[in-house]
């Protein structure tokens, strides 16, 4: 009989209705207030004066009564002041019982979760009168939050109640402030964008509920129903008004803070809750679990040397010694899907650090719980230890050590068995023995299930050519995607937080996860991240002290260190150097300055983050003659940007004509000894590559190079990936010099020589897709009569340099200057003469001088046209 | 205001309580009746679980200490006979205590309500 229906929002979960309809007035919220302020009362006065009469009962009886006379019937039945105390403090007892139970069962909780369960979604309903209305949910919190949010708005005379004001009436619960906390964020920053955007909203006479406010309230409780909580609490209210509102989320992205890391930290507090009570639940459950060989059942066998080679992982996870297993739910499924299927154990694929031992270990947590298909239960996860196992005997002495402890597991039948590395067995075999194939009749004979893990390289060259195969169903464990590494992260922060005495800031735990994605290619996440984090706690804690916050600044100092990468924000210097770059490489390139300036926007591109993430950082082909700077404005690169002139991997391509020389560069198949551009790459990720004369390189050989400035990622021969994404590739080459000079004594434009070079000069060289993948295909001129003179100027400073490390002065006329220059300057060499012409004529007159006369510090070495001749300094 | 609110508070409190006193043998035979039998039943039910009754009857007829001989068999039979026998009698003796409470329970307002009586007016005996 539905006579009191309408249409209003709602959600419906498996044919039950909720909606929203909270009692929000002045008077509801006082009466409200009221009343759990007089409940407080009740109990605390029922307390107290339950345990006053006790006390006075009790004290009566000392004094008054005999003490044995308690024991008999008649102290009881016959009146006196001492009993009258006493049952007036038992009456209060029972009150207080009754009290408290009926509080309790007015908090309502969210009924049962089923698995199955379609996203709901909010609709607009016809509800009737039996609708749930999920204001019962509420906590004390979140119930505060949206009384507080009434009185805000009633307060500025608002017609509704906002987005807005639900997310300022959740400000008060503990929760949002270690969000905003960790988020770094004040609410002064916020509070004056707040107070304009609430002075804009509509004036009316009544407050009520706005209806984006009402499916905020019904979103909240999808939540809540999602993460199988029994309330609703404020947190949801917070993240649904951030969500819906687009002013708060600029308000946010104005401090930093993107919509994916709001949620990414609001998954943060979720995490730990959710921690904490599987915890409770964890440690409940624990103390039904037995330590040690024997199941509950008693139908095991106590197995000494299957102990000794292995460890308990059950027992570890019984005494609290496990972390917690954080969002591998797919993965765990899969195994137990192998294992109930019958006849097959599953061995986990996936590189070192993704989490493999991590889901070891939450499988042994769910042992525990008994959480479990059948077949896992009252079972116990045991870790064999193949090193253990294989130490200091022959492969036939560890096989027999292996039968035994293999025996001892099939008689106790309550052991699962867990096999790390697996792999070990596959490799340990003399020809007549071998552990994997003992292993394998085992477990097919015995009826008993492993879980192994190894990595995928020994999985493609051991295990999966070997018997292993047979029985061992893979299960690949991939390197979690960024966002769950964080959240991974996030629920080992409070560990670390709370070993070291730090706080972490929001940005420090994603910019360990995102920052080791970037640069650290060696390991894998969430591993990485992981140790990262825990260096950055340690460094924080001996710089600045214990109770400090950690940053992303701090994090990627950490990171820095360990790549050579800078990855600081710019300080002010740092800023002033990059944007003057061209000036500052024009002190050593002469001329040039299309190349010049091309390289310093690629390295600005570069320090500010605007690079593309999956390639080099720039890629460059400088084309021309001899001995106009191509090498030097490479090593001018070097030095400014990487801070040192031989940051550098130099490699002359002419010496990689052949195809085969492609081992030299990435590697031998089969050999430990890395190739020279790999390794060198790999050891310094953090550099620029010079291909020297590029196009005398073999045609395969350049196609390699086409993965590098493609994806930045080079395979090198025992399968790693090398990281090149924080290279700059420079390859230089002389093809198409002739058809430069020509051009250029034509006077031809810079840009035309380029695009002729390129559309004609150099086709038959290099194929178009290696061309199009050049950031720039930089053409330097030859060098003008004025260039060069300027060169030698350069040339001579460094010479005067070395001269006045002596203490001597030294001078050079201009005419000789001109006159170097002119000797030095040659059209096809460009100036590649001029350093042996100024050994000659000048390096070598000064050695002269030098050992022939008698130069004193402060004396003054003047070479010009006439010859060389010194200025004795004045005495002091 | 502050003093009026607060003098409105207690006032609420002590009618309440006062309300509540009164309802108080209702509530103690309807609604607290049912909790304190759910107590009970949980209370015994984690007994059972906490000697593994259960689990012992299940394996009855398997062998203990994977002994699989007939005379491992026969012997692992009667013990298990035999421990089921002594769990039981701990889940009987503790589950009594338990039930002794819930007895408690039931005459625990009556009780009060005579001590109260007696003491107060000392004129029932």
């Amino acid at each position: 009989m539905a006579l009191f229906f309408n249409m209003q929002k709602a959600v419906s979960i498996e044919s039950k209705i909720y909606v929203i309809n909270p009692q929000i007035s002045e008077e509801s919220i006082a009466k409200r207030n009221d009343k759990k302020q007089a409940s407080r009362i009740m109990i605390g006065s029922g307390y107290l004066l339950s345990i006053m009469f006790f006390i006075t009962s009790i004290v009566f009886v000392v004094l008054k009564e005999d003490l044995v006379g308690v024991a008999t019937l008649k102290f009881w039945l016959a009146p006196s002041f001492g009993v009258l105390c006493f049952s007036i403090s038992l009456l209060f007892g029972a009150f207080i019982f009754q009290h408290k139970y009926k509080e309790a069962k007015k908090k309502k909780r969210i009924p049962g979760y089923s698995e199955d369960f379609s996203n709901p979604s909010i609709e607009e309903l016809q509800t009737t009168k039996d609708a749930i209305n999920i204001v019962d949910f509420f906590d004390e919190n979140s119930t505060g939050a949206l009384d507080a949010a009434f009185e805000l708005a009633k307060k500025f005379g608002h017609q509704e109640i906002e987005p807005i004001h639900i997310f300022i009436g959740t400000f008060d619960d503990s929760n949002i402030g270690a969000v905003l906390s960790r988020l770094s964020i004040s609410i002064d920053a916020i509070k004056d964008p707040i107070g304009r955007r609430l002075s804009s909203r509509q004036i009316g006479p009544e407050t009520q509920l706005s209806e984006e406010s009402k499916s905020i309230l019904l979103r909240s409780f999808i939540n809540a129903y999602k993460q199988k909580r029994g309330v609703i609490n404020a947190l949801e209210f917070f993240y649904e008004a951030f969500k819906s509102d687009e002013f708060i989320q600029e308000l946010f992205f104005d401090q930093g803070i993107t919509k994916d890391q709001f949620a990414n930290m609001i998954e943060w507090v979720r995490i730990h809750e959710k921690m904490r009570e599987r915890y409770t639940d964890f440690r409940k459950a624990a103390a039904f679990k037995p330590t040690g060989p024997m199941n509950r059942s008693m139908t095991s066998v106590a197995t000494p040397l299957l102990d000794a080679f292995s460890e308990d992982l059950t027992t570890m996870g019984v005494n609290g010694r496990l972390p917690l297993m954080v969002g591998r739910e797919k993965e765990v499924k899969q195994i137990f899907r192998i294992i109930e299927g019958g006849r097959q154990s599953a061995v986990l694929v996936g590189s070192d650090g993704v989490g493999k031992k991590t889901i070891l270990h939450g499988i042994a947590q769910l042992m525990v719980e008994e959480n479990v298909p059948e077949v896992l239960k009252d079972k116990r996860l045991v870790r064999l230890s193949v090193p253990h196992l294989l130490s200091g005997v022959d492969p036939s002495m560890a096989q027999e050590r292996l039968l035994r402890a293999l025996n001892e597991v099939a008689k106790s039948g309550n052991i699962i068995l867990a096999v790390t590395d697996i792999e070990q067995m596959a490799g340990m075999s003399d020809g007549t023995v071998n552990l994997a194939t003992s292993f394998v009749d085992f477990l097919s004979r015995s009826g008993t299930f492993a879980i192994a893990t190894t990595n995928p390289r020994a999985y493609a060259n051991q295990v999966e050519r070997s018997v292993l195969s047979r029985i061992f169903q893979k299960v690949d464990i991939q390197e979690p995607e960024t966002n769950l590494s964080i959240h991974i992260l996030e629920s080992k922060i409070g560990g670390i937080e709370y070993e070291q005495g730090v706080t972490f800031s929001y940005k420090a735990v994603e910019s360990a996860v995102s920052l080791t994605d970037r640069y650290m290619h060696e390991d894998y996440l969430p591993k990485k991240a992981i140790d990262v984090a825990r260096e950055a706690a340690q460094f924080v804690k001996n710089t600045k002290g214990e109770s400090s916050l950690i940053t992303d600044q701090d994090v990627a100092q950490i990171i820095s260190e360990k790549t050579n990468i800078p990855l600081t924000s710019l300080k002010e210097e740092e800023k002033y150097k990059l944007l003057n770059l061209e000036d500052k490489m024009h002190e050593r390139v002469i001329g040039q300055s299309e190349a010049v300036s091309a390289v310093a926007s690629a390295l600005r591109r570069a320090r500010t983050n605007l690079q593309s993430k999956n390639r080099p950082i720039a890629t460059f082909l400088f084309m021309g003659p001899t001995g106009v700077g191509k090498t030097e404005l490479t090593k001018t690169i070097a030095s400014v940007y990487f801070g040192d002139d031989d940051a550098m991997v130099r490699l002359d391509m002419s010496e990689f004509q052949e195809v085969s020389s492609i081992q030299r560069l990435i590697g031998m198949m089969g050999s430990t000894e890395g190739g020279l551009l790999t390794e060198a790459v790999r050891q310094n990720p953090f550099t620029i590559v010079l291909l020297d004369e590029f196009e005398k390189a073999s045609p395969q050989i350049m196609n390699l190079f086409l993965q590098v400035f493609d994806d930045g990622r080079l395979t090198d021969n025992s399968g790693r990936i090398i990281d090149f994404t924080n290279t700059i590739l420079v390859a230089t080459s002389n093809a198409g010099s002739e058809y430069i000079q020509e051009a250029v004594k034509r006077n031809e434009d810079i840009s035309l020589i380029r695009t002729t070079l390129i559309e004609e000069k150099l086709k038959t060289i290099y194929s178009p897709e290696m061309l199009n993948r050049f950031d720039g295909v930089i053409v330097f001129k030859p060098l003008s009569q004025e260039d060069v003179v300027k060169i030698t100027g350069l040339m001579i400073e460094q010479v005067k340099q070395r001269l006045l490390d002596k203490g001597i002065e030294f001078d050079i006329s201009e005419e000789m200057i001109q006159s170097l220059a002119k000797e030095g300057y040659d059209p096809k060499f460009g100036a590649r003469p001029l350093r042996r012409v100024i050994q000659e004529k000048v390096d070598n007159s000064l050695a002269k001088v030098l050992l022939e006369e008698d130069v004193k510090r402060r004396d003054k070495i003047i070479i010009d046209i006439n010859g060389t001749r010194i200025e004795r300094a004045t005495e002091i | 205001m502050t003093k009026k609110i607060s003098v409105h508070i207690l006032s609420t409190a002590l009618i309440q309580s006062g309300k509540e006193l009164l309802m108080m043998p209702i509530w103690w035979y309807t609604s607290g009746l049912v909790l304190a039998l759910s107590m009970t039943k949980n209370s015994i039910s984690n007994m059972v679980d906490f000697f593994g009754l259960r689990i012992w009857i299940k394996n009855l007829f398997v062998p203990m200490y994977g002994e699989t001989t007939i005379s491992g068999k026969i012997i692992s039979f009667f013990v298990r006979l035999f421990m089921i026998l002594v769990q039981s009698m701990g889940v009987i003796l503790l589950s009594l205590l338990i039930v002794v409470a819930f007895f408690i329970y039931l005459i625990f307002l009556p009780i009060v309500a005579f001590l109260l009586l007696n003491n107060t007016f000392g004129f029932i005996f």
